[in-house]
């Protein structure tokens, strides 16, 4: 379908962002999701998916090497399945729908972090004609190695998305109309699992010596202001 | 902009650097990671220090493909002090070895603190914050507030950082890196605590819905509490990562609603 073909366009000009130019936060799911949403015409959903994943793997840092999950491609995965599918069913329970596609592209973050290291592994041999070509004396191919390691990054993720997205669209879907109620019931009242998990992975990402005692009182002062308004 | 009478570089000429200087990791390979990167932003530089097609030229270029690894907010200024370095260089002929003794220095010390501040509480404060405003009734505003108010910091970060340590050279780099940067990582930490309070909070007000008295409701939200200290235990304790968590604990609700379910029926 044309859908696929316009988000995997977005969704690898998005992931962009997250090596290969700025690193401006435009590749979080907080962000993307939403962006992935508005191409399709629901960005509320794409809000609801972004706030959900935006914090599960935020004390993972990219330090030297080390490559994390790749929660860019999760998000635009879930997001663009999550709206397809609920074009071709009839979903009664919103958030159910949501929490289970979610659940089902969780995995594929770990994929797409084999994808980008077989980009960094290509880049090796742009690296190599750039030596080459300084000997040379041509600059301009210097300059332009870096240039086609974004295209690289590019292509490779327009690639992962357009054929992971033909593939998985129609199985969440399928999947949610053979499950029982009480499964449903319970995936409609999981959603807001993630919201504290990532809560408890952030806040253990930056415990210091008071942090839990900070956390609490935190917590408590909000919920009665919250109670209060 | 300040034009000091030996330095060549223009104000435009620094943009140019500086906006190439968001392609610093377009490049990254393992072999010898941004050095694609940082050749491809400093190359207009060097070519008005050295003439277009020089031996010098060359030597130059060649000097800056060798392995560069830094965090990428962080190559501002160590390519700011650089250029001033090849300058110098130029001006009076020696101190080449010290162009890349400064950037093997500096990449270490501006990769940790750069990792601590920026991915460690910066990026975490700006998600948390977009994730908070998303389970408010101004839940559009939540990318956008969150991209805001990051990039206000980073962007400000980078030029700021650029265009400062070309004036000022190696050492004044040195000492903005160590002082700024500590003490707002610190400030930052403590805010991100609190706002994970007000995240709870909000998440108690919106999805735990009771018709019980206050009093109930109350206890329900210590459990909440409680389960997030169990959770945070076992991710302390057994470093199993938040994702699997995520579906253990999306099994346990479902459990519950198959126990309520057949319960009912």
């Amino acid at each position: 379908m044309i859908d696929i073909l316009t988000v995997s366009l977005l969704g690898a000009l998005l992931s962009l962002d997250r090596t290969a130019v700025l690193q401006s936060m435009i590749a979080r799911p907080i962000v993307t999701a939403p962006l992935i949403g508005l191409l399709l015409g629901d960005v509320y959903t794409g809000i609801v998916i972004g706030a959900a994943l935006e914090l599960l793997w935020i004390s993972l840092l990219p330090l030297g090497a080390y490559i994390p999950p790749d929660e860019n491609l999760a998000a635009v995965l879930t997001t663009s399945c999550t709206i397809i599918g609920m074009r071709s069913i009839n979903v009664e329970l919103h958030n159910a729908f949501i929490v289970l596609n979610i659940l089902f592209f969780i995995p594929f973050a770990y994929f797409g972090r084999t994808v980008d290291k077989y980009v960094r592994i290509i880049n090796n041999r742009l690296s190599n004609i750039a030596e080459r070509e300084c000997d040379n004396f041509n600059f301009t191919k210097v300059e332009a190695m870096n240039i086609a390691g974004m295209l690289v990054f590019y292509a490779l993720n327009f690639i992962t998305i357009f054929i992971l997205l033909s593939m998985t669209v129609n199985i969440t879907p399928a999947i949610y109309n053979v499950l029982p109620v009480f499964f449903t019931d319970g995936l409609e009242i999981a959603y807001p699992v993630f919201l504290i998990v990532g809560a408890a992975a952030a806040l253990w990402g930056n415990k210091t010596k008071n942090s839990f005692i900070t956390f609490t009182v935190s917590f408590l002062l909000f919920s009665i202001i919250l109670e209060l308004l | 902009m300040v034009v000091i009478v030996k330095k060549k570089m223009s104000l435009l000429l620094l943009m140019r650097v500086l906006v190439r200087s968001l392609f610093i990791q377009s490049g990254w390979n393992f072999k010898k990671m941004q050095n694609l990167g940082f050749a491809f932003s400093i190359i207009p530089a060097l070519k008005r220090i050295y003439g277009d097609k020089s031996e010098e030229l060359q030597a130059a270029v060649k000097r800056h493909l060798i392995f560069y690894n830094s965090h990428p907010y962080l190559s501002a200024p160590i390519l700011g002090a650089t250029i001033s370095l090849e300058e110098e260089y130029k001006l009076t002929g020696a101190g080449m070895e010290n162009i890349n003794i400064f950037k093997n220095s500096m990449m270490g010390i501006c990769g940790g603190v750069g990792d601590t501040f920026f991915w460690g509480v910066a990026r975490p404060v700006a998600g948390l914050l977009g994730v908070i405003l998303a389970l408010t009734a101004y839940n559009i505003y939540a990318p956008v507030a969150c991209l805001v108010l990051y990039n206000i910091v980073h962007l400000t970060f980078r030029a700021a950082t650029f265009f400062s340590s070309y004036k000022n050279g190696t050492a004044v780099t040195k000492t903005i890196m160590k002082i700024n940067l500590r003490t707002q990582t610190q400030r930052l930490k403590k805010l991100e605590i609190v706002l994970l309070g007000a995240l709870l909070a909000l998440i108690k007000n919106k999805f735990v819905i009771c018709n019980f008295d206050v009093v109930t409701y109350n206890f329900i939200a210590i459990l909440l509490f409680i389960l997030i200290f169990f959770i945070l235990y076992f991710l302390i304790n057994k470093n199993i990562s938040p994702a699997l968590i995520v579906y253990i604990a999306v099994t346990a609700v479902i459990l519950i609603s198959y126990i309520y379910n057949s319960s009912l029926a």
